[in-house]
């Protein structure tokens, strides 16, 4: 089932310059959600912009959906402006969610990629690997390891923020054969992550980000080529087994 | 107060429509509580060969509205029977059949394989106004009587409620309407997107692929009015209006100009529940209004007469 619902921001955090937290109240939404699955949120009371922003669940606490996103272009701004108490337009939960595990979870995350994974952890435990570009990220980062208390590794490529490299040389370090991965973040990072690791681990599964406009699979607007054929991102993703999007 | 009404020979309990392309042909959508105030909902177009549809980026949004260039990605007509009608009959709405033919074989090959479902489907609209596939031309040139000669086709097979989609872009809009209304189809609807573009301001290149895309939502609604006010002006078959509708007071103005029904589209991205508010607000305003039939409104902004 998916919902339409008017959700109230509870709570509303800046972790650093220009990302921010929100805790929705959304309580059917919070209920039915699983990680991986995102909701498509309303940034404005009126027809402009136009467009419903896909931001991932990053968390569930009773009756209320955890956000995080990064301010990005007009949208996000305006939802970064919102204020607690104010009235949130939610359709959710969207998508399918990361399959039951199999192996030991490893989460790799790439900056803002972190979102759908905090969720995953939330549900299933596991080691999150975050990677990110440099010292400005240093609110998202202590906000995580706060969060997650220990099964943290921070990476950042100048290695201002815990060891100096990327998200990938983390999975390359923390990976086993027992391993399972989950991992969202830019669709280079998810490919470089699945030519790096693929026979080395149990599975290699990625959350993809396209653009959307219906969220529920009607508009074939979030439409991606892959080897077996088109997939559509909001439907039949945004969580997908990379085997089958990377092998031919 | 009611809103049941047979429009181009489709009987619809609400003159709503979801139209074609916005909506998933997944059956738990085409019921409640999904389908309240939904009067049909139309299917993603159909051609007969699956099409992978375009590449690139496919949408775009532009203020109060957007570009799409999804170039009719679809399963193909055996695709659709196959893995879509069969569960589509649990649905409780009627269904319009949204069909694209490259040209007189397409059709008749696909009409000989609907043959058998014909009981299945409540309608067909033939989309002669998709501005995403192929070239232009088809929309921006199409002769008159090629139009007449593929509705004249489709009449003659197909024998219940047939409508045709007509493009805002074409030349004489009036001409292919009236033709529609001569070889004998039951609606006409106006109309489809406009054509536009975009441009990527970083990379110095156009948006889309195609160069040019289909604009649709809140901002085409004044445009599209227009032309919904001059076709039922000229024709007497059912004109539905499809363009910009978000709002009962969008869904009023178009039956005071002339629309027997509306459908609506990019407005569901924006508000699922869309269809419901608008014929609440529909039914307060017949109601202040002291008017029983939202049927007594169609055409009355020209201050002539009734259906
Ligand atoms: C399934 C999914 C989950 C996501 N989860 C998160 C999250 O948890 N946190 C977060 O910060 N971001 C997330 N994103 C990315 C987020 O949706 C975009 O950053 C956001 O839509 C940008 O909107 P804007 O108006 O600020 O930017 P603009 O560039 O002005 O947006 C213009 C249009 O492009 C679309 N768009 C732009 N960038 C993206 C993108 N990367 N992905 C999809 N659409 C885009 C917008 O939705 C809008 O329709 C997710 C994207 C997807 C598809
Ligand atoms: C994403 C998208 C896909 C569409 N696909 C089709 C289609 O397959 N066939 C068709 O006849 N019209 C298609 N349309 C056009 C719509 O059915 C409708 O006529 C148009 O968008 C104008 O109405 P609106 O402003 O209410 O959306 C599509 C529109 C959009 C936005
Ligand atoms: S966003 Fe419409 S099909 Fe995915």
């Amino acid at each position: 089932m998916i919902f339409e619902i008017d959700g109230v921001i509870k709570e509303k955090a800046e972790l650093q310059d220009g990302i921010f937290y929100l805790s929705v109240e959304a309580p059917s939404i919070a209920y039915l959600a699983g990680p991986g699955q995102f909701v498509l949120v309303r940034v404005s009371p009126s027809f402009d912009p136009f467009l419903r922003r896909p931001l991932s669940i990053a968390g569930t606490k009773d009756d209320r959906i955890k956000l995080l996103f990064s301010i990005v272009g007009r949208g996000t701004s305006l939802l970064s402006r919102m204020r607690e108490g104010d009235v949130l337009s939610l359709r959710g939960p969207l998508g399918k969610s990361f399959p039951h595990p199999e192996g030991d979870l490893l989460l790799v995350g790439g900056g803002m990629g972190v979102a759908p994974l905090l969720f995953a952890h939330q549900v299933y435990g596991g080691r999150l690997v975050l990677g990110v570009k440099d010292g400005s990220w240093k609110g998202l980062c202590d906000w995580v390891r706060d969060s997650l208390k220990g099964e943290v590794s921070l990476f950042s490529e100048d290695g201002s923020i815990g060891e100096k490299g990327t998200a990938l040389d983390g999975a390359l370090y923390y990976s086993y054969p027992s391993s399972e991965v989950w991992a969202c973040g830019p669709k280079e990072m998810l490919f470089a992550l699945y030519r790096a690791l693929k026979g080395k681990v149990k599975g290699i599964f990625g959350s993809i980000e396209e653009r959307m406009a219906c969220g529920i699979g009607g508009c074939y607007g979030c439409s991606m080529e892959t080897p077996r054929g088109m997939r559509r991102v909001c439907v039949d993703g945004p969580v997908f087994d990379l085997k089958e999007v990377c092998e031919i | 107060m009611s809103f049941s009404l047979t429009v181009g020979g489709l009987p619809l309990s609400f003159p709503l429509i979801i139209s074609s392309g916005v909506w998933p042909m997944d059956v738990d959508f085409w019921k409640p509580p999904y389908t309240d105030g939904v009067g049909a909902i139309c299917t993603k177009g159909i051609t007969l060969n699956p099409r992978g549809g375009n590449r690139g980026v496919r949408v775009w949004e532009t203020h109060s509205g957007l570009l799409n260039s999804i170039g009719l990605e679809n399963p193909g007509i055996d695709g659709f029977l196959k893995d879509y009608l069969p569960m589509l009959k649990g649905r409780s709405v009627p269904l319009i059949l949204n069909l694209w033919v490259e040209g007189l074989e397409d059709l008749k090959v696909m009409m000989d394989k609907l043959k058998p479902h014909r009981d299945e489907i409540d309608a067909i609209e033939l989309n002669l106004s998709c501005p995403n596939v192929g070239k232009e031309s088809h929309i921006l040139r199409r002769r008159v009587d090629e139009l007449k000669a593929l509705v004249g086709s489709l009449r003659e097979l197909w024998d219940r409620p047939l409508w045709v989609k007509l493009s805002p872009m074409s030349p004489s809009l009036i001409d292919e309407a009236l033709a529609v209304e001569e070889e004998g189809a039951d609606g006409v609807v106006i109309a489809n997107t406009w054509l536009g573009m975009a441009i990527d301001v970083e990379r110095e290149r156009p948006v889309f692929e195609r160069i040019t895309a289909g604009l649709s939502g809140p901002a085409i609604f004044p445009l599209t009015l227009r032309l919904v006010w001059e076709v039922s002006s000229s024709v007497r078959i059912a004109v539905i209006g499809s363009g910009g509708v978000s709002s009962w007071e969008d869904a009023v103005a178009m039956i005071l100009a002339g629309a027997w029904a509306v459908e609506i589209g990019s407005v569901t991205f924006w508000d699922l529940k869309a269809p419901l508010k608008i014929v609440k607000g529909m039914e307060d305003y017949l109601r202040r209004k002291g008017i029983a039939h939202y049927k007594d409104l169609v055409g009355r902004a020209k201050g002539g007469a009734n259906p």
